[in-house]
């Protein structure tokens, strides 16, 4: 997994700041990307995704995948899945779960604890790391592109 | 607690996956078997209780016994020096030891289970033990002081672990606060098992329980306010230790400690009522329930 030079960082204040930027970045991506997603717990990646998935126009409630592993959405932007993959018993687990046909599919793949799937997930287009900033509820954001999808994402943000 | 189904057919209570299971002791106490009429010690495990600081020597005596009522075939305890002969008048089934850093090691390497933190305090005494204890490769169960201890480290993650927190411990552990924790018990207890790994046990009115695998967490509905008394937790680190010394595995061991320890608790303030309830008053149900017909 290599790093361009061009990462993107955003301090985001607050929840408010955290969902519209999920739902930016939500609006940045195509039609297909590999996601991942770093950071602690309470570190805002649930609050990122759920902005994201109403940036692509989905209504209805966003659960966390803590123990189905997946949950797939279909919103009006076309097929999401949110993958969380800390309870992963084995990387080979995610033939099962149709890890294969989500990548083939034409659909955002966003992907939690992507380390525990190392040897079956290919590198992604674009990692997202969630951090704590110094004071209070404020969250650092870093994007970093890892193919042309990635950086056409980050393109499109910094366009705006 | 009532249920109504409310005609929802079976297939739709089937498709939803749990965010917890309820668990209690008239069901966790179907796993127990009655014991080999060849049985000998040596089948039932050693568990080692590191800890009783000065003032605290009570701590290390309660996890002790309740090790030793719970079924382990062999209890230690490394305490401070002038604890030793008041814990062998008190218990002399428990081999007793001054917990001195040359003695500590070999104790350590003959036992099975660790108990580490009750009374240990964090001094520089219980700091030391503490540091011996975690460089053991034995699974330990990780309470009290043992948990403010590992609250002052960062990046440690065990899979052969046992943590069991009340609520201003998980707090501690987590950089968080006690209202953030109770807010959301099942947040803070994901929280806690992928921070440092293993199972969490966190305790408070429906204790729960989690650990590595896909299972939810498991929530006690056995226990009472009675058991919000000094020493209660002590009793439940020996019970969990005598469980996974007896060769249960670590997420096992906890829901059957847990509620073991909780129905222990309802048995005795069943008897004499819930104020004033004390962990020694659990050991004979522990030994009651804990041999079930």
């Amino acid at each position: 997994m290599t790093t361009t030079d061009r990462p993107y960082s955003r301090q985001l204040q607050g929840e408010a700041q955290q969902l519209a930027f999920g739902a930016r970045l939500g609006r940045a991506v195509a039609e297909r990307a590999l996601i991942f997603l770093y950071g602690d717990l309470g570190a805002g990646k649930t609050t990122l995704v759920r902005g994201f998935l109403q940036g692509r126009g989905h209504r209805g409630s966003v659960k966390s995948p803590t123990y189905t592993l997946i949950e797939p959405y279909d919103t009006p932007a076309g097929a999401c899945y949110h993958l969380d993959l800390y309870r992963l018993g084995d990387p080979e687990e995610l033939e099962y779960l149709g890890l294969r046909e989500m990548l083939e599919e034409r659909a955002v793949l966003l992907v939690e604890w992507p380390e525990r799937g190392q040897g079956w997930l290919p590198a992604p287009d674009l990692a997202a790391r969630l951090s704590y900033a110094q004071e209070g509820s404020a969250r650092n954001v870093l994007l970093e592109p890892h193919s042309a999808v990635g950086e056409d994402i980050i393109s499109t943000l910094s366009a705006e | 607690m009532y249920f109504d189904a409310l005609e929802v057919p079976a297939a739709v209570y089937a498709s939803q996956v749990l965010s917890a299971r309820r668990v209690d002791w008239a069901q966790q106490a179907t796993r127990l078997n009655p014991r080999r009429r060849s049985a000998h010690k040596g089948h039932f495990g050693h568990v080692l209780v590191v800890g009783g600081d000065h003032g605290f020597g009570g701590a290390a005596r309660l996890a002790g016994e309740a090790a030793a009522r719970t079924g382990a075939g062999l209890v230690s305890v490394a305490t401070r020096k002038r604890h030793v002969a008041a814990l062998l008048a008190a218990r002399p089934e428990l081999m007793v030891h001054a917990a001195k850093p040359k003695v500590i090691e070999s104790l350590l390497e003959r036992a099975g289970v660790l108990v580490l933190g009750p009374g240990l305090g964090t001094g520089k005494w219980g700091r030391r033990l503490f540091e011996k204890a975690m460089a053991a490769s034995r699974p330990l169960v990780l309470d009290a002081d043992g948990l403010n201890l590992l609250a002052g480290l960062s990046g440690v993650r065990r899979a052969d672990w046992m943590l069991t927190p009340h609520p201003g411990e998980a707090a501690r552990l987590l950089g968080s606060c006690v209202a953030e924790v109770q807010a959301d018990r099942f947040a803070a207890v994901e929280a806690l098992q992928r921070r440092y790994g293993g199972v969490i046990v966190l305790k408070g009115p429906g204790t729960l329980v989690l650990g590595a695998g896909r299972r939810p967490p498991a929530i006690c509905s056995d226990g009472n306010p009675g058991m919000a008394s000094g020493g209660m937790g002590d009793v439940l680190s020996g019970v969990i230790a005598a469980f996974m010394a007896q060769g249960w595995p670590l997420d096992e061991a906890a829901e059957l400690g847990v509620c073991l320890h909780a129905a222990a608790a309802d048995r005795a303030a069943g008897v004499e009522g819930e104020r004033g309830l004390l962990g020694t008053d659990l050991m004979p149900q522990l030994r009651r329930l804990g041999n079930p017909a």
